[in-house]
């Protein structure tokens, strides 16, 4: 999603549509991973080439040490490699690590992103990360103290990293749900901040 | 298996691969990433240890990669010293990838990103990474203030006060230089420029190092008679590793760099009042060299030609939005809950008029509790020319059409918010009659500039009026020359009571 070249101009137009709306300021961050997970690349680009050492062992050749040396100098660099596509992780690694780092990196770009020094604490982080497939919403507590998790909870369900225009349809959800309990004030227009998203390779 | 496992070749593979695993990322010691299938190796040591211990042999519990490499190393040279090769490349390739990832700059695509400022062509980079108290701004008063002090000392001769700051070969030079001289008054500075690299033959330091251009216009008296002069030169300054950067009271008035009272000194060099030696540039930027970029000559007339008016090449140029002002704005603001962003635009709008009226009225003091006293020396030097020449440049139908916030950035002592403005007036030249003899008085010009204004860091904030001194409430009548307010005492130009303009710099050239 984060590689449509419709994307950062979508998420901008939706951006400012929100904030016309709505007091609460939204600052969107498109990552391309949360974390580089070389711990699971190493593992798989290890097993693979100790599963090939294996497969050459029993293969009717005489394998000399040198052999076994030049198998795993060029397989594990290899297949550690391979192993570092975005997909291949996103498959292999659990679940919950994922939820983990996603949530960690968001928690990392809201103070990066001074998300908090919204007067009256109206910031709204909305942490996409490609690899991982997940969005992350941060609110800050001014704006969390006048919105109940629950009602949250089907718009941040329907905000995905399928397609840019579900992820801006997502984006008008919660746009919805924060201007109905933050509703616009002429106060917010005061300071011209730009709403295109943020890019992190 | 077991057959398998007994077999020496197979042990030196599996004792290779895992040691390659375990080496190159100490996440696979410490957490389980992926697979289900590894979850027992990833226990750690004891995975490792395993299947060394199984090969039947040696130094015990080993498990230590590091141990096992070098066990490799002397049992089995032909395989692990290519090994360690491997591990080598393969460590060398993947330094720096560790932990977080980094982030590069970000782009957004409604602005225009400037391109990244050469790092080695703004020296101040530099010594900002190395020294917390660095600030452009306080370098540039001190520099100035040591300039102008520097070169009265060298026709009195009274150097103590500036012991710590002036080498005593640049004294003989600053000497040589002014001859006979009784008197150098009125000195201008056009422009201080802290250069990339020294023009002359760059000083011997294995500490940090400043090459600085001054240029600017000043009046000498001599037995011979009083001469106006134009000067361009440069100074080098060094200091030791470590020296930090003084608080902008220290820098401004040059007190002394360890303890910050006036200079007095005893006869080891050492400060009266903390017994520090100080004498010979161990704490302080020390200027050791001059190099004359351009002779003293007689100031000339300024150029004044016939132009058309109409737009300017700046003025339809994208903003150059500092990538960062999203964040930046919001910290501020978090910072800065009293600053109002209307009642700050009211006030550019308000200086803007006020500038451009003590400008058009060559009236330039009319400035002067607006602008810092670095500005105010370099829009001096180009008002003196115009009233030298018996000229005026007036500025007609001064509008301001828009303003921007590009930027904001804070440092050791300053936080400075860049705004872009679009502007238009006529605006021509007239001689003392008030015949137009430049520029043109029919035609709007419009033009865009960058305004940067400061403010000392750790205060607030907040806009005040700018018809009354920001200190004391009373009228800005009393401002004299080096900004300080003649009622309360109080110096209104530092930044230490509102936001004063610092910089002003033309859309054609601003890079960010
Ligand atoms: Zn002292
Ligand atoms: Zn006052």
């Amino acid at each position: 999603m984060i590689d449509d070249p419709k994307f950062d101009e979508a998420v901008e137009q939706a951006v400012k549509r929100i904030e016309k709306r709505t007091d609460a300021e939204i600052v969107v961050v498109a990552a391309e991973r949360s974390g580089h997970y070389r711990d699971v690349q190493m593992w798989i680009g290890g097993g693979c080439t100790l599963a090939m050492l294996a497969a050459l062992f029993y293969a009717p050749i005489d394998l000399h040490p040198i052999g076994a040396l030049v198998e795993v100098a060029i397989a594990f660099p290899f297949f550690s490699w391979l192993a570092g596509h975005r997909a291949v992780l996103h498959f292999v690694t659990r679940a919950s690590r994922q939820n983990a780092q996603v949530r960690m990196f968001a928690e990392a770009e809201f103070v990066r992103e001074a998300v908090h020094g919204t007067p009256n604490h109206t910031g709204v982080l909305v942490y996409a990360s490609a690899l991982e497939r997940r969005v992350e919403v941060i609110l800050d507590l001014g704006l969390a103290g006048r919105v109940a998790t629950g009602e949250l909870a089907p718009a941040l369900s329907t905000l995905t990293t399928t397609s840019v225009d579900a992820f801006v349809a997502g984006l008008e959800g919660l746009g919805d749900v924060l201007a109905a309990h933050a509703p616009h004030t002429a106060e917010s227009d005061a300071v011209d901040l730009p709403d295109a998203p943020r890019r992190r390779t | 298996m077991i057959h398998l496992l007994r077999d020496r070749r197979v042990q030196a593979a599996m004792v290779v691969t895992l040691t390659a695993t375990l080496l190159l990322d100490d996440d696979a010691w410490s957490r389980v990433g992926g697979g289900q299938g590894f979850s027992s190796g990833g226990g750690g040591s004891s995975g490792g240890g395993g299947s060394y211990g199984g090969g039947g042999g040696g130094s015990g519990g080993g498990g230590d990669a590091l141990m096992m490499l070098i066990w490799l190393v002397i049992r089995y040279p032909h395989i692990g010293i290519p090994l360690l090769i491997v591990i080598g490349i393969i460590a060398f390739l993947n330094r720096g990838a560790r932990g977080f990832q980094r982030l590069p700059h970000p782009t957004s695509r409604d602005v225009y990103v400037p391109p990244p400022r050469p790092a080695r062509a703004d020296p101040t980079l530099k010594l900002r990474a190395v020294d917390p108290t660095f600030s452009t701004p306080v370098l540039l008063d001190q520099l100035q203030v040591l300039f102008r002090r520097s070169l009265e000392a060298s026709v009195t001769k009274q150097w103590a006060p500036l012991a710590p700051f002036v080498g005593e070969g640049m004294r003989q030079a600053l000497e040589r230089e002014v001859g006979d001289a009784t008197k150098i008054a009125e000195v201008v500075l056009a422009a201080i420029t802290i250069a990339p690299s020294p023009r002359g033959a760059p000083a011997a330091t294995s500490g940090d190092r400043l090459a600085v251009e001054f240029e600017g216009t000043r009046t000498v008296t001599s037995p011979r008679g009083t001469r106006h002069e134009y000067f361009k030169e440069e100074w080098q300054l060094v200091r030791p590793k470590g020296v930090r950067s003084p608080a902008p009271d220290v820098a401004r008035r040059l007190g002394c760099p360890s303890c910050g009272n006036a200079i007095e000194t005893d006869a080891m060099g050492r400060c009266r009042s903390c017994e520090t030696p100080i004498t010979n540039g161990q704490m302080s930027w020390l200027a050791v060299a001059r190099t004359a970029i351009v002779a003293p000559r007689p100031i000339t007339p300024p150029d004044v030609s016939r132009s058309p008016g109409g737009e300017e090449p700046g003025y339809s140029r994208p903003s150059a939005v500092d990538a960062e002002l999203g964040p930046s704005l919001r910290a501020f603001q978090g910072r800065h809950p009293e600053w109002n962003a209307n009642a700050f635009d009211g006030k550019v709008r308000d200086i803007y008029t006020r500038l451009q009226a003590a400008w058009s009225e060559g009236r330039w003091e009319g400035s002067r509790p607006y602008v810092t006293d670095t500005l105010f020396q370099t829009l001096r030097f180009w008002m003196d020319g115009y009233t030298r020449a018996g000229l005026r440049n007036r500025l007609d139908d001064v509008k301001l059409e828009n303003t921007r916030i590009v930027k904001v950035e804070q440092d050791a002592w300053y936080e400075s918010i860049t705004v872009r403005i679009w502007g238009s007036m006529k605006d021509s030249v007239v001689d003392g009659v008030g015949n137009v003899v430049g520029g043109n008085a029919n035609v709007d010009r419009r033009f865009s500039e960058y305004w940067t204004f400061v403010r000392a860091a750790g205060k607030p904030a907040g806009v005040k009026p700018n018809d009354t001194c920001p200190s004391c409430g009373a009228a800005l009548d009393r401002v004299g020359e080096t900004g300080v307010c003649g009622y309360c005492e109080a110096k209104i130009t530092g930044g230490d009571f509102d936001w004063v303009l610092s910089r002003i710099e033309q859309a054609e050239v601003y890079v960010g």
